[in-house]
């Protein structure tokens, strides 16, 4: 009953999502951006072999402003909307548990954004292909991987932000604070911190702050994971001093700390939001405290 | 039958339900009248267990307080006041979804009953305010429930369509549902329809006849 319940709502988010002018748009510039910048690789001036791997990575530099910004966005709208129009209501007298209506709604918006990268990624590597047939597919790849973990961390995000807005103005501002935050002033924030911090252990420091901004996590893991040599800020720098897989291995870890962590935020910003914690028990004649209405307890 | 026993609620120092005892039994229909802020929306959501009360309890005989959650949720059918529908899906996608989370198989014939067969593949965003209302009440008669709560379902019916949403009431109530609903145009919707009609103001039950 709970995975068939999880599925209708996936389904009926897929369903809204296809019709979202937002996700709709970001599609359609993801697959332009992207056709454009693997057709300027290689007609531009001294160009003689366009490498997949190193459009993979301009790509993933396309993904990591693009998708955290789409994820945070059309996250923050949903919930915030709901509550503000008055669905939310109506779903909530409908048989399903909030877990479901959380997990149902991250993922219905990923897969929708996810095609739209697929789309993106396809039609960069089509092109590539086409132009060389000796390409290595494994780091383009990696790249598309760590594009769609990097949406549904940040679809998550933007989700709890939705919950704990007021409407969707304050959401969409909060979205937009956070991914200016985390793409833009990060990793500037970060290399002049590390100057004022130059006494502390510097590598210790690092891998602290690149576990507190996912974007910056995974940039640096799909840049280790890819075996391509650029390297894109401090951040990079510490990935690339521990050995072997200890590096990726750490990163993934954190990575599903933060999707599992945004995912228990945003099942107790419903919970709360619903039941406030102070007045969700009763007591009856005796004393006895007890739940007086429904909650997200069995639906079995 | 419904049993609700010296209910109250706050929003801070105002008291929206004071003190409210009623048994509705099964069958019947119950209509609560009284001026907008007498407390009929928030003792409505309570019944449907959109809120909790401050003080007292809703008893469901079978299902309540401590039931089962989801078959109190496929029993107690709700109807709220501000038509809020996804306006992405069209008529017959929202209904769809409705009918798979109560497993039920009475879509077709809702479709009939409510005159939305022609609505089918029209967006929810593209419909007229009263159209939006005949798919909002037609949610509720999906799937087996016995207990239909509504909100000022009339609001944005015309007559013609508002007689046709009292004799759909009238039916449920007939084979053995409990349809309670809410209005402040009492004489419009309850005269000659209604089973008995409590009549609130400022939160309490001032009468029922």
């Amino acid at each position: 009953m709970r995975r068939r319940n999880l599925l209708i709502l996936v389904e009926k988010e897929l369903i809204e999502a296809s019709r979202n002018r937002l996700i709709l748009g970001f599609g359609s510039v993801f697959f332009l951006l992207a056709a454009a910048m693997s057709l300027l690789g290689f007609l531009s001036p001294g160009a003689t072999d366009v490498q997949l791997s190193r459009v993979g990575v301009s790509l993933l530099n396309l993904a990591i402003l693009l998708v955290p910004l789409i994820g945070l966005v059309i996250g923050s709208q949903g919930f915030a909307g709901e509550f503000e129009d008055g669905t939310m209501e109506l779903l909530l007298t409908q048989p399903v548990e909030l877990r479901d209506i959380c997990l149902g709604r991250v993922l219905g918006q990923w897969v929708a954004v996810a095609a739209a990268l697929l789309a993106g990624f396809g039609a960069s590597g089509l092109i590539l292909v086409l132009v060389s047939a000796d390409q290595q597919l494994l780091p383009f790849l990696v790249n598309l991987v760590i594009s769609l973990i990097l949406a549904f961390v940040f679809l998550t995000l933007g989700s709890v932000i939705s919950l704990k807005a007021k409407n969707r103005m304050m959401a969409l501002l909060g979205a937009l604070g956070v991914w200016f935050l985390a793409v833009i002033l990060y990793d500037a924030t970060v290399t002049q911190l590390l100057m004022a911090l130059s006494g502390f252990p510097i590598m210790l420091v690092l891998y602290g702050f690149l576990a507190l901004n996912p974007a910056d996590l995974l940039r640096v893991l799909a840049i280790r994971l890819s075996g391509v040599n650029l390297l894109f800020g401090p951040a990079t720098e510490a990935m690339a001093a521990l050995p072997g897989f200890k590096g990726p291995l750490l990163s993934l870890l954190t990575i599903v700390l933060w999707s599992f962590g945004g995912y228990v935020a945003m099942l107790r910003g419903l919970r709360h939001r619903i039941f406030p914690p102070a007045r969700r028990r009763v007591k009856d004649a005796g004393g006895k405290s007890f739940q007086t209405i429904p909650d997200e307890r069995s639906v079995n | 039958m419904l049993q609700i026993v010296e209910v109250r609620k706050s929003y801070g120092s105002l008291v929206a339900v004071r003190d409210v005892s009623l048994e509705i039994p099964s069958g019947e229909v119950w209509a609560l009248c009284g001026p907008n802020g007498a407390g009929k929306t928030t003792l409505l959501k309570m019944m449907a267990g959109l809120i909790p009360p401050d003080e007292g309890s809703l008893n469901w005989g079978a299902y309540g307080p401590r039931g089962d959650v989801g078959v109190f949720k496929k029993s107690v059918h709700y109807v709220p006041q501000k038509v809020a529908l996804y306006p992405n899906l069209t008529v017959g996608e929202t209904l769809r979804f409705f009918a798979k989370l109560r497993d039920a198989d009475n879509l077709q014939g809702v479709l009939e009953r409510f005159a939305l067969l022609d609505l089918q593949n029209r967006l929810l965003r593209t419909l007229s305010g009263g159209q939006k209302q005949r798919v909002a009440v037609a949610q509720a008669f999906l799937g087996g429930g016995e207990y239909l709560l509504l909100d000022e379902p009339t609001v944005n019916l015309d007559r013609e369509q508002a007689d046709g949403l009292k004799e759909a009431l009238r039916g449920f109530a007939d084979k053995g549902g409990t349809v309670i609903i809410s209005t402040h145009i009492a004489d419009d919707l309850v005269s000659g329809f209604v089973n008995h009609r409590v009549l609130m103001e400022r939160g309490s039950v001032a009468s029922v006849s």
